[in-house]
């Protein structure tokens, strides 16, 4: 039985030197023993491929047969065919002694040496797509969305203001101005405008502002519910001995109630 | 207006046409004595005399035919004034006006000729048709009231009196006062045409006009003819007139009220020049020249706000953009004193 299975390896054509990457390399083997053949289910990643080129019966008569094994290596290292070979019956031969061989690398050292790796695509075009596909997407939303929110910000609403103070009225304006003078406390200015705002005042009541502020005037002197008052004005303000005595009584009106109640019904 | 009626016609005048409250005889005389020969033009008569008592210069606006020359020479007449008129042309020399040194052939020396300004009251019409030299050299004597004819100065007869007279519509060949001359004119006032019964009255006044016989020929008498050549005043009687105006009291809210519009001219925005200082004087005496007039002892609102138009029309010039768009200054005056209140 040890001498049906003493496997006889004479490496006829088996390189003394090592085999680079990616070249096919050859060895002859003469067995004795159970038909050999190559492992069938070799991955197309395997390191090493290993494939029986020819087999041929040797003359002698214990049916010994002379095997041609080429070997191709893709990654640099040390293997054993042994491993790779089988008997055609699907059993291991362990009965083979080990064939070493060696693969190098003809690329510099950390070059790698795994020929089925495939590097970094020098784009992400093809590796990202999605990703920027949905950038693109994305951008495409953002920019109408800004604009809408941007426009909807800009015609916001202002907030509400607070209710217009209502423009004082030609009264409202001569109230204080007529208590002012009856304290006997108006400065020059506001002297001045008393007398102006009465007579806008009186105009506005006898509807004069068509005429010249002169011919108003000069009617409103003559009228018997504003001369008393505007003729005493003039005194105090205008004439050279002046006094505001007589004017607390005509002012009263102005001081003392709301302008809807003056006689005339002015505002 | 045209005049109309001759000197013995006075009666045709109605009283009731001059506005007089008694209260001031010199102005009542003097628009009674006017008003026999021109038709209504009250406010006129009123800013000469205005003009008259303050010793401003009056320059009256308005289209020819509207009596101005008329209104002039009856108020010098009425107050027994020396009257001079200057039609003024672009060939008007300044030595026309003021006058020159003449050689006395029969003395062999040089002998002062005195020109029209050596009056009391000159009207220069149509002012705006002298050259500038000739117009600058009337508003300097205007401002000294002296001239200088060779190596003498003069001093002009007192009062003296400028009125001229400009024609707004014809400005072909005219020289336009610069606003630095017609800041020398205290009063601007532009005439307006006469109201309807004035204008008929004026139709009716001529057809009582007579014949002006001339030994065996006559001629038609115009307004002119129909002036009454008796004074009814004196110079006495101005002069005591104006010393009267320099008693009426301007109050300091008075004073208040011409210096705030006279500044606003200056601060608003369409308005590019404002008025000078020297528009718050003439508002202030024309003023007072007004309350006298109006037989009052003090100024009041009324006299400002009636003479503002003639005092700061002519004193303010409007921006380019407020004419571009349509601005008027008499718009913007009224603004501004409905701003006053």
């Amino acid at each position: 039985m040890i001498a049906a299975c003493l496997v006889v390896a004479l490496a006829l054509g088996v390189p003394d030197d090592p085999t680079p990457r990616g070249v096919t390399g050859s060895i002859i083997l003469t067995h004795r023993g159970a038909p050999l053949m190559a492992h069938p289910d070799q991955p197309i990643v395997s390191p090493l491929l290993v494939r029986v080129i020819d087999t041929t019966p040797t003359a002698a008569p214990d049916a010994a047969h002379t095997y041609r094994i080429d070997y191709i290596g893709v990654v640099a290292g040390d293997y054993d065919i042994r491993t790779l070979i089988r008997h055609r019956d699907g059993t291991t031969a362990d009965e083979l002694v080990a064939i070493p061989v060696t693969i190098i690398s003809e690329l510099p050292a950390r070059h790698g040496t795994d020929l089925f790796g495939t590097p970094t695509a020098p784009t992400i075009v093809r590796t990202h797509y999605r990703l920027i596909a949905a950038l693109f997407a994305l951008a495409w939303l953002a920019v109408p969305t800004f604009v809408l929110v941007r426009r909807a910000i800009r015609n916001r609403p202002p907030p509400p203001l607070p209710p217009p103070t209502p423009e004082p009225t030609l009264a409202d304006q001569l109230r204080p101005l007529a208590e002012g003078a009856m304290r006997g406390s108006l400065s020059l200015d506001d002297q001045a405008r008393l007398e102006l705002l009465l007579i806008a005042f009186w105009s506005e009541r006898r509807e004069l502002s068509s005429v010249s502020p002169a011919q108003a005037i000069s009617q409103l002197r003559a009228d018997a519910d504003a001369s008393p008052l505007l003729l005493a004005i003039e005194q105090w303000l205008h004439s050279r001995d002046g006094s505001p005595e007589s004017l607390a009584e005509l002012l009263e009106p102005y001081r003392a109630h709301a302008p809807i109640e003056l006689a005339g019904g002015a505002r | 207006m045209t005049l109309s009626n001759p000197p013995s016609s006075h009666a045709v005048v109605a009283p009731s046409a001059v506005p007089s409250d008694g209260a001031c005889p010199f102005s009542d005389t003097v628009r009674r004595q006017v008003a026999l020969t021109v038709v209504g033009q009250q406010v006129v008569v009123e800013r000469v005399m205005i003009a008259l008592l303050t010793g401003g210069h009056l320059l009256l606006e308005g289209v020819p035919g509207i009596g101005k020359t008329l209104i002039v020479q009856a108020v010098a007449k009425a107050i027994d004034l020396k009257f001079s008129r200057v039609q003024f042309t672009i060939d008007l020399l300044p030595s026309d006006i003021v006058g020159s040194e003449i050689l006395d052939q029969r003395s062999s020396e040089f002998r002062v000729h005195r020109g029209p300004i050596f009056t009391n009251l000159l009207l220069a019409d149509e002012i705006n048709r002298a050259s500038p030299k000739v117009q600058s050299a009337l508003l300097e004597a205007m401002q000294e009231r002296k001239v200088s004819i060779g190596d003498t100065t003069h001093t002009l007869p007192a009062p003296f009196l400028v009125i001229a007279t400009q024609n707004p519509i014809e400005q072909s060949g005219t020289f336009e006062l610069p606003e630095a001359q017609l800041d020398r004119f205290m009063l601007r006032h532009r005439f307006s045409y006469p109201s309807m019964e004035d204008e008929t009255e004026v139709a009716r006044r001529s057809l009582a006009l007579k014949l002006k016989r001339q030994g065996d020929g006559a001629v038609p008498m115009t307004a002119f003819d129909a002036i009454d050549d008796t004074p009814r005043l004196h110079l006495r009687d101005l002069s005591e007139a104006m010393a009267a105006v320099q008693r009426v009291h301007v109050s300091e809210v008075f004073l208040r009220d011409c210096v705030t519009l006279v500044r606003l001219t200056r601060e608003h925005k369409d308005i590019e020049l404002g008025c000078s200082p020297r528009a718050v004087l003439a508002l202030v005496h024309a003023s007072r020249a007004r309350a006298f007039l109006h037989g009052r002892e003090y100024a009041i609102p009324e006299d400002f706000f009636a003479l503002a138009e003639d005092v700061i029309l002519h004193r303010m010039r409007l921006s380019y953009e407020a004419l571009a768009l349509g601005r008027r200054n008499t718009d913007l005056l009224a603004e501004l004193l409905r701003s006053l209140t």
